[in-house]
């Protein structure tokens, strides 16, 4: 027993020493690696995993390679939930990144706490005048009484994904993808109906599919049947208006209907890649992370709208139609360290990554919204569209995007929302009854905080 | 004299470590976390006094009665349940049968499995389209239900999983009881014609009732804490927020809307209403155990 004992106490011994040499192997592998001897670190947290971290990355380390006097330190967090507890928690510690990818519901609170940096001041000093270049529904998005808090970095709308080859079986246009809420519903009956009564057919088939207590898809309709989301003075939400019934009673006819399925989480996504479904909403990034796996011709597209003045005739004439979309995405805040040095270098990053070309290519790579109107504009970008044409769809919606509004108490109404919405098409009541309570209980909360 | 306080020195050098961790990450953060409750913060900025204004909020939040008897319903099932299948489970580990090794480890590893990959495993078994469960129902010809996604089977399917997930350690505990049972009685039991039921009822069951007791107190502790599971298997606090419990709902609070203060509010309340049932215990239900 004693000499067992001893015997494995010594190979604890060596296993020991081994990982503690490791350990400064690869401790001086990281130094010879960055060679970021003589240069400032610029910490810089985001949540960028998967085919989106490797576009990341490979950015990263071409700044990085650009030139001498910055070095970027990249650190990925996972999540988007695991970053902002680690950021809050880095400012208690008083050790917070440089740059990270934030939400604006936090950089309000970023600014009120004078943690981060107003960019304005660090614009002005550029000769080139950054900001008239900026897509204006981001610049808005990220501008907080008159003044640029955060850079728009990772937006993106969402889009329709339709599968073109469901399309062609049922007998519509695979390049006519539904233009209006209506005609999504007549796509969606037709492309179920057929594959329930036709002999041989898959008869699990089905039309729309989203996931369950979706706020942001709700978000969009409410705008898509002209209404708004909450009041100017942020006191009051508008979910008692007859746009939002309009908008949760879409979705449960459909459900009603049987045209039209929820998921949990990504279900939705799942049946549409195994061609179960053949019409589903989500945000343009989905597309970068389904593409390898989709196995039939798909299509990308704006989502619909709802033509709210209908001509005698009943046509759709395009301009009629109206459309709305909320972005999605994060933005990011350069952190005020007290080191100019850091911010310098923070800011440098911010503006190569932001730039026409590197925009451009950050927006094709990974689908999300370039920051500036010259990136669109670009030869690489209009290349790559004429390669794509499923590359169109959510800079076309550029033109009637919004965003969510911007209160402390977002999250926490969001979350009261999802509820409503939930037990909205788990009942199957009529819409009336939950938007009120939903509009009840929003009030409740909007009330009572301060903005 | 001198003998015996050189004596108790040298215990409270050996009691030393456990206090100093006790006092550092139990005792501390009790008090700290009581302090923070009568304030707001949000991390970012400085805390702000706000007196017992988190309480009273708490005191007329609808969601938060919601998670606490959730919790109650969850404690409530779990731990007779729980108590219930492991006393059982030992009685049959106690016999000597052969390969008895071999199923004492079985009943064990689910304990030493980290409950993430538990609950991971579990959301396949409970899928309503490809699960497991569903397939087995199928052969049945019982209609496939949707477990996580439906208000009303969300919380017994999590019970369900925990009290399989803990079992095992319920099962070794009450294996070291029954084990201390002197088996003359039961010899004596038998020469006095005593049937099975008998011998379990006027045997095992008194002498075993301060495992039960210890097993019933700190499942009962462990069950008002519930939170991985939930945390893993069922996003946003399940359906209708049906397995919304306590700590949820403050770990949403805290981490998630940045509400510190009331998060805490909500923590020293669970505190509070622990320690009362705990009380309870010790004081009411440990008057019928049974030490020998």
């Amino acid at each position: 027993m004693r000499n067992f004992l001893i015997a494995t106490f010594f190979c604890w011994l060596i296993i020991v020493f081994a990982i503690i040499d490791d350990d400064k192997k690869s401790a001086g592998a990281a130094l010879v690696d960055s060679g970021s001897e003589g240069r400032t670190q610029v910490v810089f947290w985001h949540a960028m995993g998967g085919p989106l971290g490797i576009v990341m990355d490979d950015l990263v380390t071409r700044y990085n390679k650009s030139q001498n006097n910055y070095f970027i330190k990249s650190v990925n967090m996972g999540s988007y939930d695991t970053l902002a507890k680690k950021v809050l928690a880095s400012l208690v510690a008083e050790e917070a990144p440089d740059i990270s990818q934030n939400y604006e519901t936090l950089t309000k609170k970023f600014i009120r706490h004078h943690k981060i940096v107003c960019l304005d001041d660090l614009i002005a000093s550029e000769s080139e005048d950054i900001k008239a270049d900026i897509i204006p529904v981001l610049l808005e998005n990220n501008t907080f009484d008159g003044k640029l808090y955060s850079f728009p970095f990772n937006k993106s709308v969402p889009v329709l994904y339709y599968n073109k080859d469901i399309f062609a079986r049922v007998g519509l246009d695979p390049e006519q993808p539904p233009r209006t809420l209506e005609e999504m519903v007549k796509y969606c009956r037709t492309i179920t109906e057929y594959h329930r009564n036709t002999p041989g057919a898959d008869r699990s088939v089905y039309g729309y599919g989203c996931s369950k207590a979706n706020v942001w898809s709700f978000l969009n309709r409410i705008l898509q049947y002209g209404g708004n989301i909450v009041s100017e003075d942020g006191h009051k939400s508008h979910f008692a208006d007859q746009a939002a019934i309009n908008a949760l009673a879409y979705l449960q006819n459909m459900l009603k209907e049987g045209i039209a399925r929820e998921g949990q989480g990504f279900d939705h996504q799942n049946d549409f890649i195994a061609g179960k479904c053949a019409i589903i909403e989500s945000s343009i990034v989905s597309k970068v992370f389904m593409e390898s796996s989709i196995e039939f011709n798909f299509g990308v597209a704006p989502l619909p709208g709802y033509i709210i003045k209908p001509n005698p005739e009943m046509t759709i004439n395009e301009s009629e139609i109206n459309r709305g979309v909320i972005l999605s995405g994060s933005n990011i805040n350069i952190f005020n360290n007290g080191d100019p040095k850091k911010i310098a270098g923070a800011w440098d990053f911010v503006k190569w990554f932001t730039s026409t070309e590197i925009g451009a290519e950050w927006s094709i790579r990974t689908t999300y919204l370039p920051v500036r109107k010259s990136s669109l504009a670009s030869d690489y970008m209009q290349k790559a569209l004429r390669e794509d044409p499923n590359m169109a769809a959510p800079y076309v919606q550029l033109d009637y995007c919004h965003f969510e509004p911007r209160l402390s108490v977002w999250f926490e109404v969001r979350d009261l929302m999802a509820d409503h919405l939930e037990r909205a098409t788990l009942e199957m009541g009529p819409a009336e009854k939950y938007c009120q309570q939903m509009a009840k209980d929003v009030d409740a909360i909007l009330r009572h905080a301060s903005h | 004299m001198a003998n015996k306080r050189n004596k108790d020195w040298s215990a409270y050098l050996y009691l030393m470590p456990v206090i100093v961790i006790l006092v550092i990450f139990h005792v501390l953060p009790i008090f700290y976390s009581l302090a923070v409750s009568f304030y707001e913060w949000d991390l970012i900025g400085s805390p702000e006094f706000v007196g017992a204004s988190n309480y009273l909020r708490l005191a007329d939040d609808p969601m938060f009665y919601k998670s606490l008897w959730n919790t109650v319903y969850y404690a409530a099932i779990s731990v007779p349940m729980s108590i219930f299948f492991s006393m059982l489970i030992a009685m049959l580990l106690n016999n000597p049968i052969s390969a008895i090794g071999i199923y004492r480890t079985v009943y064990f590893i689910p304990v030493i499995t980290s409950i993430n990959a538990v609950a991971i495993v579990w959301n396949f078994i409970y899928h309503p389209d490809f699960g497991l469960l569903n397939k087995i129902l199928d052969i049945f010809s019982i209609d496939p239900q949707t477990w996580l996604q439906d208000p009303f089977w969300a919380m017994p399917c999590i019970i369900f999983m925990s009290v399989w997930k803990g079992l095992g350690h319920n099962v070794i505990i009450f294996l070291a009881g029954l084990q201390n049972i002197p088996k003359h009685l039961y010899e004596a039991a038998r020469i006095d014609g005593a049937s099975r039921w008998q011998q379990f009822r006027h045997i095992t069951w008194p002498l075993l009732s301060p495992t039960t007791f210890f097993v019933f107190t700190i499942s009962t502790i462990g069950s008002f804490q519930v939170f991985s599971q939930v945390y893993m298997m069922t996003p946003r606090g399940g359906p209708l927020k049906s397995t919304m419990v306590i700590v949820y709902y403050l770990y949403r609070k805290a981490f998630e809307q940045f509400e510190f203060g009331y998060a805490l509010a909500i923590a020293f309340t669970l505190f509070m209403i622990i320690f009362a049932c705990t009380l309870f215990n010790k004081l009411y239900l440990e008057k019928k155990v049974h030490y020998s």
